[in-house]
């Protein structure tokens, strides 16, 4: 027998059947091929338990509650994924799946987040002074303190000039791949489940 | 009370002792998830749910230690093997020894 489906006992189908579920539930972010797969190997890992005399219910206690470890691989599959093909959409799935698998997830996409959220800034700040050459830049005001930021105010001096935009694009451009990177090669590792059973 | 504090430690330290256990496992030779559960069954108890193999398998493949290939088999379903590559090797080499070196001095505390 190589599928929990064919299984003649109902009660252990319906086992099967909730916990793979839940599997399903928290394996939903991945791509499909990839959730497929590790689905595969789960389902394949009960099934060998099982033709080793385990009952359903030790097959699938033996692997333990998929809310402890699923999450992880999830978070850690997605920034790599991240890391490697550098798209918005996937950096923020990543930030998403991270930020829900713990303290240490949140605190991680938190600071990652803040990061791109500077990115981002830089970015359209470059766009602005692109637009209009006083909407950005970095000004000396009429009291000596240097700011970056939007709007040149009367009597501010442009220290930057036509500069401006494209160091910001640069400044947007290497946080976002310096993040990108980091955030896709940062390890959280916790060997013995998420709840340390 | 004292039984509950000691089987608190042993699970810690099982836990702890888990990567280094996988990879000694693969050290010989390719194994499949079940496998390797079943071969980590007598050195690390029954205090890990085997379902966390399957994150860190995940992580040594991405840090190149482990290469994860779907193997046909004669009879029943294809399955995922795992195998040291040479990083993995090298990795566990240096690490076996500092693991040799640990158990000695921790062995030299508790006596």
């Amino acid at each position: 027998m190589n599928r929990w489906t064919e299984l003649s006992d109902a009660a252990a189908r319906a086992a099967f059947a909730g916990y793979f579920a839940k599997v399903d539930r928290l394996l939903a972010p991945l791509p499909d091929r990839e959730a497929a797969e590790v689905r595969r190997e789960l389902e394949q890992h009960a099934m060998d338990a099982l033709a080793e005399g385990a009952t359903a219910a030790e097959a699938l206690e033996r692997l333990g509650e998929p809310d402890d470890f699923l999450p992880d691989l999830v978070a850690e599959t997605l920034r790599t994924r991240a890391a490697r093909s550098f798209l918005p959409g996937h950096v923020a799935r990543a930030l998403a799946t991270s930020a829900s698998t713990g303290l240490a997830g949140f605190v991680l996409s938190s600071l990652a987040g803040l990061g791109y959220a500077v990115a981002l800034v830089a970015l359209v700040m470059g766009v602005v002074r692109l637009i209009d050459p006083d909407a950005a830049g970095v000004y000396r005001m009429p009291d000596g303190q240097t700011l970056i930021g939007f709007g040149k105010s009367p009597g501010d001096v442009d220290l930057m000039g036509a500069w401006f935009a494209p160091a910001a694009f640069a400044v947007a451009i290497g946080l976002y791949l310096i993040l990108t990177l980091a955030f896709g090669w940062v390890k959280i590792r916790k060997p013995g489940g998420r709840r340390g059973k | 009370m004292s039984d509950q504090a000691v089987e608190d430690l042993e699970k810690r330290w099982r836990k702890a002792a888990l990567p280094f256990a996988i990879l000694a496992v693969l050290g010989k030779g390719p194994v499949h998830g079940y496998g390797l559960a079943v071969a980590l069954r007598e050195v690390l108890g029954g205090s890990v749910p085997e379902g966390t193999l399957y994150p860190l398998l995940n992580g040594f493949e991405r840090d190149g230690l482990t290469a994860a290939e779907w193997a046909i088999q004669e009879s029943g379903p294809a399955r995922k093997t795992y195998a040291l590559t040479d990083k993995g090797r090298a990795v566990l080499a240096e690490a076996g020894d500092k693991w040799t070196e640990f158990s000695r001095n921790l062995g030299k505390l508790v006596k």
